[in-house]
C-alpha cells in the first residue's frame, strides 16, 4: 500500500480537527442557544440580541487562538509527540495540518454566526434597519459587502498571523526543559512586537490602531486598500514565521 | 517446552534435547522435527539460535533439509549408538568428578555403585 | 547496521550517553540491558531520531536516523497513542503513514492477540495497550523494530503473548529487533547479542550464545558481574 502526502495529511487533519471538538461545540452550542432563544421569544424582536451574537462572534474568532496553543502543547503533555516525531513527515505538514484545523475552526464558527445572524436578520430583525435608523445606509451600500468581506479576511490572515507566532513561541519554549511556559509566553510578545516593528518600518499602519468605524463611512476605498495591504504584511510574516517555527521543530527540537 | 540452562549456550541444548530422543527411540530415522519456526515458539527461543542448531545437526548427519517438505531425522543405529556412548560418557565424567571431590578412591566406586543400585531396586521393585 | 562513533549526550548538568560505540548488525535481535538511568532510552530515542548526539555520529544504513523514519518501527515506554482512538483507528492513522502496513498481517495478529478493533486504547488495561502498541508495530514490516521497555508492567501472561508475537514474526535475516529492558531475565532466550550499558558506556558485549559458553554464565549473571565491576 502506497502512502502518499495528501493522505497522511488527511489523517493529522483528522486527527487535530477530533481534539478541538469541544471549543467547536461551545460555538455551536452557543449559536443554537442564541437563535432557539430568539425564535422561541414571547414578545416582539429585540434588537439586543444582537450583543450575545456579536460576542459569540468575537469568541469564534478567538478560540482558534486558545485552541493553537492546546493543539501543540498537548502532543506533549499527552506523550503523542513520542507518535508524531516519529512519523516520517516534515515539521511543515504537522503544523500545516493544525493550521488547518484552526482555520477551518474560524471559518465554521464564523459563518455559523453569520447564518444565524443573517435568520434573525430575515425573521423580524430587518425592521430595525428601516430608513429611519442610522444604520440603514450600511445595508444600501452596494460596495458594504466588498468591505466586509475584505475585513472578514483581513482577520483570518490575522488570525492565521497569530496562530503561526502562537505555534513559533510554543517550539521556542519547548527548547527549554525548565522554563517553557515562560518563554513561550516571552517569545510570544517578542514576535508580536518585532512583527509590529516591521509592519511599521515598512510603512503600512497597523489595522487594528483604526477605528474602523469611522473609515468605514468615510474613504472607503482607501480603507480596502490599507486592509489588503495590512493583510498582505500579515501574511507574509505569518509564512516566515511559520517556515521558522517548522525548521526549529525539524532540526532543534528533542525529546 | 525446552527447559533449558541459561548459563550454557542455547542451541547446544537443542542439540542435547534431540540426541536424547533419538536415543530414548523417542525419534528414529526418517521421522519429521519441527521447523525452525515452530521449535522456536515452542520453546520460546529466538528463531536464530534454533536456526544453528538446525544447521549444527545437518552438519553433523543427525538430520536432512528436504526442500518443501521439512526436516528428517537422518541418523541411523551406528550414529545413535556413537551419541548413546557420547552422553554416556559425558554424565559418567561428571560422576567422577563428583564422586571422587568426596573423598571416595576409585576402587570403592564400583562398590557404591552396586550397594545403590540394590538400595534403589528394593524400595521400588516395579521400576 | 545501525553505528554510534564516539556519541555524548547530556541532558543540562546529567550525562546520559559518554563516548557510547556501538555496531548493530542487521538481522539480530538485539539486548540493551543496562539499570535504569543508564542511557538505554536517550540510545534507543536517538536511533529513532527523536534526539541528536552532542557529539559524535549516529548512522542508521549510512544515513542520519531523522532520514530513516520510514524504516523504523518506534515503540516508547510511555503511552504515546491518542486515548480516544480506537485500535481500527490507530491502525488506519498508522497504515496511511507506512508503505510497508501488512494488512493481512495485521488481521493475523489482531486474532493471536485477542485483540478487537473497537477497542478505545484510553479505557483498556495497560496489558492489552501494550499489546495494541506491539500489534501496530507487527503489521508494519520495518526494518528496524525499536521496543523500550515492552514487558515493564506488563503482568505474566500478557508478556508471554507478546515474547510469542515476536517469535512468530520475527523475520531472520531482514528484520532488527532493539529490546531495551532491565528485566533481562524474561529475554534471555530471545537475544542473539547484547549490549550491556552503564552510565552512558558499553561495558560488555558480545553474542549471547558466545558470551555464555565463555562465561559459563547467564546473562543475567554476567550483568551483575560487569555492573560490580564498573562500580568498583
Amino acid at each position: 500500500m502506497h502512502s502518499n502526502k495528501l493522505k497522511m495529511f488527511g489523517q493529522l487533519y483528522r486527527k487535530d480537527l477530533h481534539e478541538i471538538i469541544p471549543e467547536i461545540m461551545i460555538v455551536v452550542i452557543g449559536v443554537v442557544l442564541v437563535t432557539a432563544s430568539y425564535f422561541l421569544r414571547s414578545s416582539e424582536p429585540s434588537p439586543v440580541i444582537i450583543v450575545p451574537l456579536i460576542l459569540l462572534f468575537g469568541l469564534a474568532g478567538l478560540l482558534p487562538l486558545v485552541a493553537s496553543f492546546k493543539l501543540l502543547s498537548r502532543e506533549w503533555s499527552n506523550n503523542t509527540v513520542y507518535l508524531i516525531m516519529s512519523l516520517p513527515v516534515s515539521g511543515a505538514m504537522v503544523m500545516g495540518a493544525k493550521m488547518l484545523v484552526l482555520v477551518s475552526q474560524y471559518v465554521a464558527g464564523t459563518l455559523l454566526i453569520a447564518i444565524s445572524g443573517y435568520l434573525l436578520y430575515m425573521n423580524g430583525l430587518y425592521q430595525y434597519f428601516s430608513p429611519q435608523q442610522p444604520g440603514y445606509m450600511l445595508l444600501q451600500n452596494p460596495e458594504l459587502v466588498q468591505h466586509l468581506l475584505a475585513f472578514y479576511f483581513s482577520g483570518l490572515v490575522f488570525l492565521i498571523f497569530l496562530c503561526c507566532t502562537s505555534f513559533l513561541s510554543q517550539v521556542v519554549g519547548k527548547l527549554s526543559r525548565k522554563f517553557s511556559g515562560v518563554i513561550t509566553a516571552g517569545a510570544f510578545i517578542m514576535t508580536l512586537i518585532i512583527s509590529g516593528k516591521i509592519t511599521n518600518a515598512l510603512g503600512m499602519e497597523n489595522i487594528s490602531a483604526n477605528p474602523a468605524a469611522l473609515r468605514m463611512i468615510g474613504d472607503a476605498s482607501s480603507f480596502i486598500y490599507d486592509l489588503n495591504i495590512s493583510s498582505l504584511s500579515h501574511l507574509l510574516l505569518a509564512i516566515i514565521i511559520f517556515i521558522l517555527a517548522a525548521i526549529i521543530y525539524d532540526r532543534k527540537l528533542e525529546l | 517446552m525446552l527447559d533449558y540452562d541459561k548459563s550454557r549456550a542455547i542451541y547446544k541444548q537443542i542439540i542435547e534435547a534431540f540426541q536424547k530422543q533419538l536415543v530414548r527411540g523417542e525419534l528414529s530415522r526418517g521421522d519429521k522435527i519441527p521447523s525452525q519456526r515452530e521449535y522456536a515458539l515452542q520453546a520460546r527461543v529466538n528463531p536464530n539460535t534454533v536456526q544453528r542448531a538446525y544447521q549444527e545437526l545437518e552438519r553433523m548427519g543427525m538430520v536432512e533439509t528436504v526442500r518443501g517438505q521439512g526436516t528428517f531425522i537422518q541418523a541411523d543405529e551406528a550414529m545413535i549408538g556413537e551419541i548413546r556412548q557420547k552422553m554416556a560418557d559425558s554424565i559418567l565424567d561428571h560422576f567422577l568428578e563428583e564422586i571422587s571431590s568426596l573423598g571416595y578412591m576409585d576402587n570403592e566406586i564400583e562398590e557404591i555403585l552396586n550397594r545403590r543400585r540394590k538400595e534403589n531396586k528394593e524400595a521400588k521393585p516395579n521400576d | 547496521m545501525i553505528e554510534f562513533s564516539n556519541v555524548s549526550k547530556s541532558f543540562g548538568s546529567v550525562q546520559a550517553l559518554n563516548q557510547l560505540n556501538l555496531q548493530i548488525s542487521q538481522g539480530k535481535i538485539i539486548g540493551l540491558f543496562g539499570p535504569n538511568g543508564a542511557g538505554k532510552s536517550t540510545t534507543m530515542k536517538m536511533i529513532a531520531g527523536l534526539n541528536q548526539p552532542d557529539s559524535g555520529n549516529v548512522l542508521v544504513d549510512g544515513k542520519k536516523p531523522r532520514q530513516n523514519r520510514a524504516r523504523i518501527a518506534y515503540l516508547p515506554e510511555i503511552d504515546h497513542l491518542y486515548g480516544w482512538w480506537t485500535l481500527q483507528q490507530a491502525a488506519d492513522f498508522t497504515r496511511s503513514f507506512y508503505a510497508d502496513w501488512d494488512d493481512t498481517k495485521y488481521q493475523e495478529m489482531l486474532k493471536f492477540l485477542n485483540l478487537d478493533g473497537e477497542m478505545k486504547l484510553g479505557k483498556i488495561s495497560k496489558g492489552q495497550r501494550a499489546k495494541c502498541k506491539l500489534l501496530l508495530t507487527v503489521s508494519r514490516r520495518a526494518p528496524y523494530l525499536l521496543m523500550d521497555e515492552p514487558l515493564s508492567g506488563i503482568d505474566i501472561l500478557t508478556r508471554e503473548e507478546i515474547i510469542n508475537t515476536l517469535i512468530h514474526d520475527f523475520q531472520e535475516g531482514e528484520q532488527t529487533i532493539i529490546i531495551s529492558t532491565h528485566e533481562i531475565d524474561e529475554v534471555e532466550s530471545l537475544v542473539d547479542e547484547v549490549y550491556f550499558i552503564d552510565q552512558g558506556r558499553i561495558v560488555v558485549s558480545g553474542a549471547a550464545e558466545e558470551l555464555r559458553m565463555e562465561k559459563g554464565l547467564s546473562l543475567v549473571e554476567i550483568m551483575k558481574e560487569a555492573f560490580r565491576h564498573a562500580q568498583q
